[in-house]
């Protein structure tokens, strides 16, 4: 078992990098199988834990390089976000920058949206021999769309099925007591996340703990340090701004030109950030020790219910993230909301427009901020966040 | 130039297709109007349900007007008051003296009119908001609701592996009401479970707007009439198009199969017409072939693919490909499993939700499925090469050349890529991509 590591912030991504490295190699030595996945809120990663595999969430953004080599091997239309995590894995089979890449055993296909499911199919498709004794394993956990009670059978037919995978392919069998405590462990973990806004830390040092939590996750991180981070200064920047819609994931500056532009980032509405209250399992629902994988499902399948908000969801996905978002702002104190759209996004692009014109109709203020992670779009994307914040 | 004219004087079942696609307008509204008929919008060809529930499906461009020729409305009016047959000798009369060639013209651009409404709904769906990023399909889709959706009481609308769909739809709903069903990517048992109630929702859905409920029978007598449609069109596929001897000009057949494609995405809102239409359609094919004047020897013309095209593509490049000696086979619904048969016998419920399903699958759940149907359709039918069309904004269905291309590499059959953003645009980089292709067989 790898030490508790107290740091809670990264220096850079390059040192990110390197510490997770090395922690994936103590994994390995260990015996353990590496599951990656594109991240979001409705694939509970205590699952892949609690089959004794280590999860490693793909939550990283790219540049011009990985955009492009994505690109080569789907489509350059394919989000920015999706075709960088292809080209992470392009430059390891080369170049073993990311060293951690070469030790990835099985990676999870989900239809969240469709990146979901090419991105790991082109993974194994292309990666999944490089170097390696067993080619990538694929398990694929495909969930509904609607909410509907018997889509929520379905969906927890998925869990299930998707946990007995693991378990198959780690050679572990179920053991009621473990699975509990890592239910238990991962809420607490993911309750401090979600309750980080809560804390007057800097919307750049927020980000920085959530994405570091979520790629270590609680069995290296101790999140009891929090209260150690250095406060934000509200004297020097007081305008309020949530940030919503797509991820920004590790090597993302989006947060950091948000607050060097006078803005604020006090509350971060996306996957890597308060959406993980979504994938938080309510302990107060398991009791005893009968049937406890039954019963986090069942609570898993209420979580799905109850998220409409989802960009995963129809058919009123637009209408609940717009309350949801105005119920934020009257929680937080700011009608101010970036929507952050990664270029060629379906969940949360397409609708831009209409999410836009029903934000205005409850008085937020919305911009809808594309990017992709090109460095030559910084400029612009500068002015658009200032002129946003200066309206104000 | 098409070479569409010269065949269509004498081919009555496409001058019936033809007119019944673009001339349908008047009728749609006068089923909404006068007869207070229940309209559905429709996009993919699975519509039993909505015909079986006693509405009409109606894939939503057929309810613009395409062009104001007269020659269009008096060819309607003909059909009706005269025949076809009396039709046929009329045009074939008229064209004798025609030295503008206006029959010609007329037909020449029936494909031309149906894209220039596809690229007004395009530019319709910008101007409406919707993301510029958004491939073709999803555009044209977009702008026909947003013109026409209020026509419509509500549209099908059921999931398949494209998250941009699903939100496309979710987005149309300011136009339309949306009936939703859910299918599962893979069949599970749960996943069947869930279908099945979606599909019993849209059932009693429908039947509040009609009156009509939905019946074991009523679902068995639809799915026999859709069943055969597609049998005729795989007939048409595969004893005709992939034949060596054809009944007309090879892009007049190319032309053919493309109109057959989109009137499956509502069956012209009469199934039983559009097997009449198929079944005349097939016969007189036969028959022309076996007639010398007719047939055309093209069996040393090299068979190309394109495809996917259901999201858009250009009838240009079947004139590219016949100006360097190829002809153009088109066949998507085919290989995305939309000709698959729907069972019969026993609970239709069950049967419809169980091709639904098929259907799903069969798209391809990931990339690696869906160029396995392509590759089997080009290698069980010696097709010579293979022209992948990818739109420009598609994040899921045109995202499979690298692999299509490493596996039709592997047997030894060329293949090229092109860019599809626009009707009309980009033409240049096609005709050199097929040109290349072409020198390649």
């Amino acid at each position: 078992m790898s030490k508790i590591n107290e740091e809670l912030l990264y220096f850079d991504v390059g040192d990110l990098f390197a510490e997770l490295n090395e922690y994936i190699l103590e994994q390995k030595a260990e015996g353990k199988k590496v599951i990656a996945f594109l991240s979001h809120e409705f694939l509970p990663v205590e699952l892949i834990e609690a089959a004794g595999a280590v999860p490693l969430p793909l939550i990283f953004a790219g540049d011009e390089d990985k955009m492009t080599a994505g690109g080569d091997l789907l489509n350059p239309n394919v989000c920015s976000y999706a075709r960088s995590i292809l080209g992470y894995f392009k430059e390891n089979a080369e170049y073993g920058n990311y060293r951690f890449l070469s030790k990835v055993d099985g990676v999870i296909s989900t239809n969240f949206c469709t990146s979901n499911i090419l991105i790991p199919e082109a993974i194994i498709k292309n990666f999944g021999n490089h170097g390696r004794d067993e080619e990538i394993r694929n398990f694929e956990f495909f969930m509904p769309y609607l909410q509907r009670p018997k889509h929520i059978l379905y969906y927890k037919e998925q869990l299930d099925q998707l946990y007995k995978n693991l378990l198959e392919f780690t050679g572990n069998s179920h053991n009621p007591q473990d699975f509990k405590d890592t239910i238990v462990k991962y809420t607490k973990f993911k309750q401090t996340l979600v309750d980080l806004y809560k804390h007057e830390i800097s919307g750049v040092d927020q980000l920085k703990i959530i994405q570091k939590a979520l790629l270590f996750g609680p069995n290296y991180i101790d999140l009891k340090s929090i209260e150690d981070v250095p406060k934000r200064d509200f004297k020097k920047v007081n305008n309020k701004v949530i940030l919503s819609g797509c991820a920004p994931f590790i090597g993302d500056n989006i947060v950091e030109l948000i607050e060097e532009g006078g803005g604020n980032v006090v509350y971060n509405n996306t996957w890597i950030g308060n959406l993980i209250e979504y994938s938080i399992i309510d302990t107060n629902k398991i009791n005893g020790s009968i049937n406890i994988k039954e019963q986090v499902i069942n609570a898993l399948g209420e979580n799905f219910r109850n998220h409409s908000a989802s960009s995963h969801c129809i058919p009123n996905f637009q209408d609940y993230y717009v309350k949801e978002l105005y119920k934020i702002s009257e929680r937080v104190g700011t009608k101010a909301v970036i929507n952050l759209i990664i270029k060629f996004c379906d969940e949360i692009g397409m609708e831009r427009q209409d999410i836009k014109d029903k934000a205005a109709d409850l008085g937020l203020k919305m911009l809808n901020l594309e990017k992709d992670y090109s460095q030559e779009i910084m400029g612009q994307l500068r002015t658009r966040i200032e002129a946003f914040i200066e309206m104000l | 130039m098409s070479y569409m004219a010269d065949d269509l004087v004498s081919f009555k079942s496409l001058m019936s297709l033809a007119v019944e696609f673009l001339n349908r307008r008047a009728k749609l509204a006068r089923m909404k109007l006068r007869e207070h008929k229940v309209l559905i919008g429709t996009i993919f060809p699975p519509v039993e349900m909505i015909f079986a529930g006693g509405a009409y499906p109606v894939f939503p461009i057929r309810m613009e007007r395409f062009g104001d020729d007269p020659f269009l409305k008096v060819l309607d009016l003909a059909s009706s008051t005269l025949g076809w047959r009396n039709v046929v000798n009329f045009l074939s009369f008229a064209r004798r003296f025609d030295s503008k060639d206006i029959i010609g013209y007329i037909m020449d651009n029936i494909i031309s009119k149906i894209n220039k409404e596809y690229n007004f709904m395009y530019d319709l769906a910008e101007e409406e908001g919707i993301t510029t990023d958004s491939c073709y399909g999803i555009k044209a889709v977009y702008g026909m609701l947003a013109h026409k959706g209020k026509n419509l009481d509500g549209i099908f609308n059921y999931t398949i592996r494209c998250s941009a769909w699903e939100k496309m739809y979710e987005a149309n709903q300011k136009f339309t009401k949306g009936f939703w069903v859910d299918v599962p990517l893979r069949k599970t048992e749960k996943g069947r479970q869930m279908l099945l109630d979606d599909l019993y929702r849209f059932s009693e859905d429908l039947e509040k707007l009609t009156g009509k409920p939905i019946t074991n029978n009523s679902l068995r007598e639809i799915s026999q009439i859709t069943n055969e449609c597609k049998e005729y069109s795989m007939k048409i596929i595969h004893e005709i198009a992939l034949g060596d001897t054809y009944p007309c000009k090879p892009t007049t057949l190319a032309e053919f199969l493309s109109l057959i494609e989109i009137a499956f995405e509502d069956y012209l809102s009469d199934a039983k017409l559009l097997l009449k239409i198929l079944k005349g359609m097939y016969n007189e094919m036969k028959e022309r072939i076996n007639k010398t004047e007719y047939a055309v020897d093209v069996s040393k013309m090299p068979k190309v693919l394109l495809t996917p095209r259901f999201g858009g593509w250009d009838s240009e490049t079947h004139n590219f490909v016949a100006s360097y000696g190829g002809r153009m086979i088109y066949a998507d619904w085919e290989i995305i499993g939309m000709f698959e048969k729907i069972k019969t016998t026993g609970d239709m419920f069950e049967n419809y939700a169980d091709y639904l399903m098929e259907t799903v699958s069969l798209f391809g759940v990931n990339n690696d499925e869906h160029t396995d149907r392509i590759l089997n359709f080009v290698v069980n039918n010696n097709v010579d090469a293979v022209i992948y069309n990818q739109l420009f904004g598609c994040h899921s269905l045109t995202t499979g050349y690298p692999l299509l291309k490493q596996k039709l590499l592997r047997e030894e059959i060329p293949s090229t890529m092109i860019n599809f953003n626009k009707i009309g645009e980009n033409l240049q980089q096609t005709k050199t991509r097929v040109e290349a292709l072409m020198e390649l067989i």
